[in-house]
């Protein structure tokens, strides 16, 4: 039925691919993602850093001398890459979380699984635009936190792992969760009752020695757990787990989590329907 | 009241109901319904409005600020527990629970009022709350009641999370529901002002970031004031959110650090500031009319 068109057509509308990718692709959603961030919230990057602010206040006036040191750490320097961590991979999920979900709510989720791009390169782009949005919230946070005992990484590389795979870990999380759900209240159950706990009892305001057994354990099967514990082993040199351990335990995750995120953006789940 | 139409049910067809508004037109002179000093048809919708508007996302508006709280007063006792034993001889998690508790009636009160101004004025529909013949007084009292209601479901199912936790204790129930509503009350009034002050869903976030959540963090929630050195002590003082915490506080355990009743005198004075505020900016149309 359909005439044959032209070959010269069909070159032009095909993207341009350099070593079988779609770069310009990629930069743009990558592009598009850190900007969308950035232009539509400004004080978003300065919200994490005052919260952190806040915390780091308000736990050295309610201890003042009293917690002389943790692991052999003052206590805010214990808690600073915590809160530094937390702040990154959070930002990191709703980065892809949000812009799923309010792309599907606004039908503008078509431009992008409508566009050229692979099921890999699509996930590429969210997934790097929202390490770069993690990164740029964390660093603030950092900042404000150095009068406060948080020093310099000593471990750069560690650190650098544990970021990157922290960042990329939360946010194909996050576009797991954004591709499920339909509505904005359905997405924020999901942060609320999984994140924010998961968040928050990663031990990085105590040690582990604060909780007895049952917890104990349930508190290495927590990932956060291990994204805060490898990342303040870089920074202060403090673990409570071995970091192989927990290098071990963030890789693996990334690799699943990518294989399923590769799996639902490829069938285009409860977006193609 | 204007009555424009009688209720349809949902699953009449557009014409019917045009056919059906028509004749009633022609039928009913368009008088306003004639009420008295109070619309109270009108400010009962209205609140009712307000309450629905949280009601169908309770996951969001109810239970997560609990869950929250809950996680709150889990990290500060096992990362301040072993050091900080006892505050003023109670033990530290009870010392923390009201506070925690007022934290989220007052976050999620503000988070009532400011949301629904800004997203009405975004979406257009805010003329549907002007129009009416409902007095500025009227209106204020809807969206607050609206915001202290909210406040109210918050506070209680955070204090039932917490007492599976942590023993809970009425010292005086006066001072709990008088500090209760008057704290729920300030963020509402704070959230409509606010609300009808900002121009996007950024400003109202910004003035969460950066007043509502400092000055409840700073509040002494998380400390007993008279641990702080001077100048600090002082300008504790000129925190109403302080006496909001400590006037809740001294209502669950009966320990507080100012008298009560400068907390109930204070607060009310707050509350009657701000009303006066929200009221003039409503009855002026600031922001609302063009």
């Amino acid at each position: 039925m359909a005439a044959r068109r032209p070959a010269a057509h069909k070159v032009t509308l095909a993207a341009r691919r350099i070593v079988g990718i779609n770069t310009l692709g990629v930069a743009t959603l990558i592009w598009r993602q850190v900007i969308a961030e950035f232009l539509a919230f400004k004080l978003v990057l300065l919200g994490p850093a005052l919260q952190a602010l806040l915390f780091a206040v308000v736990i050295s006036l309610a201890v003042g001398t009293r917690i002389a040191e943790v692991g052999g750490l003052p206590f805010l320097a214990f808690l600073a890459p915590g809160l530094v961590i937390a702040a990154a991979v959070q930002r990191s999920f709703e980065s892809t979380a949000f812009s799923m979900v309010h792309e599907k709510l606004e039908g503008t989720i078509g431009d992008v699984f409508g566009a050229p791009l692979t099921a890999g390169e699509i996930l590429t782009g969210y997934t790097v635009g929202a390490t770069i949005t993690g990164i740029c919230i964390g660093l603030p946070v950092w900042l404000v936190l150095l009068p406060f005992g948080a020093g310099l990484p000593l471990h750069g590389a560690v650190m650098l792992y544990f970021v990157l795979t922290g960042c990329v870990i939360l946010a194909f999380f996050g576009l797991i969760a954004g591709m499920q759900s339909h509505r904005w209240d359905s997405l924020s159950a999901k942060e609320t009752f999984v994140l924010t706990p998961l968040l928050f009892l990663s031990g990085s305001f105590f040690t582990i020695d604060a909780l007895g057994e049952p917890f104990r354990s349930m508190m290495m099967a927590n990932p956060i757990f291990h994204l805060v514990n490898g990342f303040r082993y870089a920074m202060t040199g403090y673990a409570d787990a071995p970091v192989w351990v927990s290098a071990t335990v963030v890789g693996i995750l990334a690799a699943v989590l990518c294989l399923i995120a590769m799996r639902l953006v490829a069938i285009g789940y409860k977006v193609k329907d | 009241m204007v009555r424009r139409e009688t209720p349809t049910p949902n699953n009449k067809k557009q014409t019917d109901f045009l056919v059906m508004d028509s004749r009633q037109t022609i039928g009913v002179s368009l008088t306003p319904k004639r009420f008295g000093t109070v619309n109270w048809y009108g400010l009962w919708s209205l609140y009712k409005k307000e309450v629905h508007r949280f009601l169908k996302v309770f996951t969001q508006t109810v239970a997560a600020p609990m869950v929250t709280a809950l996680l709150f007063l889990a990290i500060f006792t096992l990362a301040l527990g072993r050091a900080v034993e006892t505050i003023g001889g109670i033990p530290f998690s009870q010392f923390l629970a009201p506070g925690l508790i007022t934290m989220a009636m007052a976050q999620n009160a503000f988070a009532n009022t400011s949301s629904s101004v800004v997203s009405a004025k975004m979406q257009g529909n805010i003329v549907d709350v002007i129009m009416p013949p409902i007095s500025p007084t009227e209106f204020v009292i809807a969206y607050v009641m609206g915001g202290v209601t909210r406040g109210m479901f918050v506070g209680l199912t955070t204090w039932i999370g917490m007492s599976f936790f942590v023993p809970m204790e009425v010292h005086s129930l006066l001072h709990l529901v008088y500090h209760a509503t008057t704290a729920s009350m300030m963020l509402a009034l704070l959230g409509l002002i606010g609300g009808i002050w900002a121009d996007k869903f950024d400003h109202v976030a910004a003035i969460t970031n950066f007043v509502v959540t400092p000055f409840a963090f700073l509040s002494g929630t998380f400390y007993s004031i008279s641990r702080l050195p001077e100048p600090f002590y002082t300008l504790a003082h000129y925190n109403p959110f302080f006496y909001m915490i400590d006037g809740f506080r001294y209502g669950a355990i009966g320990v507080s650090d100012t008298a009560p009743w400068i907390g109930m005198a204070v607060m009310a004075g707050v509350n009657a500031a701000l009303g006066l505020l929200a009221w003039r900016m409503v009855s002026t149309g600031y922001k609302l009319k063009a």
